[in-house]
């Protein structure tokens, strides 16, 4: 599908269900909302270049971005389209703990008023864009970008984590690169929250909050990721190891999120 | 008879006394202005050449930048221009570790190949420090260290000469000598630099087209660039030299410069244009298309050869608190080494030096 007609599609698509609510939404009314997502470790807001500890030993973040894409928020079977592609730049954006603490803001706009439960976004470049390529799009664009894309797999690179570790302990130099560039269809994910509580009223901005407790990408249920041995992966496809690796990842980013209200 | 004399006699007088309309000498209006769009060929694999819209493409102002950049004209002892440190003949680049200005002073850096500068938008100059190429061609005007004049100087050489006038008044329809400012200087230079498009034929470009095949030791080399199989050493090019023109445009500490700190940076690169300590000793990544036929190598020209660039990657650099993650050590071999570089020379082509609207139009 071409740009122009998935604009179109996706324009259309936006106006029908902001347009078509049911008896849910009192027709005609709309209200501002803004969501915005952060990045924290254990629970402070992160900063770009600041040293923080895992598993003892110092560490810092240098790049943390994804590809969020398809923001819907949901109240039952019915879906607002906020969102279509984004790049979550936490780059840019977390230089100090003041900005670190404000976020990225994804999407400022008008939403029929009324309750929604749920909210939903992919972590990654659908499919069906994720079959073009940067060269395709504006330098502007989300996905005009070749730094985001590994051409080898023809696939964006869904999301990175790069930094340094002190792997030696020593307290000095950060001797150990670590970078997850995880990219290619199967490795793209959906965070689905439900039972959330948000009520869109009337003349008031509503503000939603989306966390990423970055710990958690590295720590789950397995325990935490030893960054001596699993410190890197760009999602060969050639190399079991760093596809089990990424897909571990890739699983981790989902239950990194949390929605606040 | 004798009233229509004095009255012919009158009309004589009033005419001959009638001065002719003064014609301004700065006048250009009686030259058409009648700009074409300039047709330009971009290789189908490349980006989309984003291009301001107060500054279309014309023949005409492509034609103009071209003159301004191979004229000596701009530079205050009418030695050099653009082209001294942007030869054509070595990629519109210089075989200098430093560049030297008209007063044969070494600047801090190495001039920049400005093959495909139309597609960098991340900022130009090996620290981003400027937007646009408009806003980059005023810079190296009034440098000490380059072409070392003033603007109000080089407006004045432009509006005396005896063609220029005529062709700002062809490029960008002024009507008069006074309005030749600048900022029109820079958007023909601009103009020009847009149509500096090199690749889409090389061998490389060829072999992705199906038209020819790498041999085994580029196809090597191809491989560890981009990481392909788990086979071979990864390089971790791409992560940095990326995408169809072989760069992310982005800026990063590749490990050149032995620090003890963030501070003790000599240059401090993209840090001097951002203020944040973070990116000291942070530069732009640049193309490597033609990037063989392009040394010296870094942004003070530090590595003569393409070798020397490879094995400085494969060591992992020096450490920096901001050395790039991806910059680490790769255990290559000798012979890994050059098949990397027999693929970046499947990279070269050179065909943009024959297109005449890139050529000097003074020889």
């Amino acid at each position: 599908m071409s740009n122009k007609l998935k604009f179109f599609f996706f324009s259309f698509a936006l106006f029908f269900s902001m347009s078509s609510c049911d008896e849910d939404f009192v027709k005609g009314d709309s209200s501002q909302i803004e969501i915005y997502f952060k990045a924290t470790y254990n629970g402070a807001p992160l900063v770009m270049n600041d040293r923080y500890f895992y598993d003892g030993k110092e560490l810092i973040f240098t790049k943390l971005q994804f590809y969020m894409s398809n923001l819907i928020l949901k109240n039952g079977d019915k879906e607002v389209d906020l969102d279509e592609i984004e790049l979550i730049d936490f780059t840019s954006t977390n230089t100090s703990p003041a900005n670190a603490s404000i976020g990225f803001r994804v999407v400022s706009g008008a939403i029929p008023v009324g309750s929604y439960d749920g909210l939903s976004f992919g972590i990654g470049v659908p499919s069906d864009y994720n079959s073009e390529k940067p060269t395709e799009f504006s330098s502007t664009h989300p996905l005009g970008q070749s730094s985001e894309y590994w051409d080898a797999w023809n696939s964006y690179i869904f999301s990175k984590i790069e930094g340094k570790y002190d792997e030696d302990g020593d307290g000095q130099d950060l001797e150990t690169s670590i970078f997850y560039h995880i990219g290619m269809n199967e490795m793209f994910r959906t965070k689905t929250e439900i039972d959330l509580n948000i009520d869109v009223i009337k003349e008031e901005v509503t503000v939603i909050h989306v966390e990423l407790e970055v710990v958690d990408i590295f720590n789950d249920n397995s325990g935490m990721i030893d960054l001596s041995t699993n410190g890197t992966t760009h999602t060969n496809p050639n190399s079991a190891e760093e596809m089990a690796l990424s897909n571990k990842v890739a699983d981790n980013w989902v239950n990194a999120f949390d929605v606040l209200q | 008879m004798k009233t229509r004399t004095i009255f012919f006699l009158l009309i004589l007088f009033f005419s001959a006394c009638k001065k002719d309309p003064p014609t301004d000498p700065n006048d250009l209006t009686n030259i058409e202005y009648n700009p074409s769009s300039y047709s330009l060929s971009i290789p189908e694999s490349f980006p989309i050449l984003e291009i301001p819209e107060d500054n279309p493409l014309t023949y005409q102002g492509v034609q103009l930048g071209r003159r301004l950049f191979y004229d000596p004209i701009m530079s205050a002892d009418s030695t050099m221009s653009c082209f001294s440190c942007h030869d054509i003949n070595y990629g519109f680049n210089e075989p200098l570790s430093l560049s030297k200005g008209i007063d044969g002073i070494e600047g801090p850096r190495s001039s920049m190949s400005l093959l495909n500068v139309g597609f960098f938008y991340n900022g130009l100059f090996w620290d981003g420090r400027s937007h646009s190429l408009e806003q980059q061609a005023l810079e190296p005007i009034t440098n000490p260290l380059e072409l070392h004049d003033t603007w109000e100087n080089v407006i004045v050489k432009l509006k005396r000469h005896e063609n220029y006038p005529t062709r700002f008044r062809e490029a960008f329809g002024i009507e008069h000598k006074n309005e030749i400012t600048k900022e029109l200087v820079a958007k023909a230079l601009a103009q020009f630099q847009r149509i500096i498009i090199a690749g889409g034929n090389s061998k490389y470009d060829r072999v992705l087209r199906g038209e020819e095949f790498f041999t085994d030791s580029e196809f090597n080399g191809y491989d560890m660039f981009f990481d392909l199989s788990p086979d071979m050493p990864d390089a971790e090019c791409a992560h940095c030299h990326g995408g169809p023109l072989f760069t992310t445009n982005e800026y990063v500490n590749n490990g050149i410069s032995n620090v003890n700190s963030l501070e003790d940076f000599i240059d401090k690169g993209r840090g001097e244009v951002t203020g944040v300590l973070f990116d000291n000793g942070k530069f732009k990544i640049p193309t490597l298309r033609n990037i063989t036929l392009t040394p010296p190598y870094m942004h003070d020209g530090r590595f003569a050869t393409i070798e020397e660039v490879i094995h400085h990657y494969n060591s992992g650099g020096h450490y920096a608190d901001n050395l790039d993650p991806l910059i680490l050590p790769l255990n290559l071999s000798e012979q890994n080494i050059q098949d990397i570089i027999a693929f970046l020379r499947t990279l070269e082509d050179t065909e943009y030096t024959t297109n005449p609207d890139l050529q000097n139009p003074f020889e």
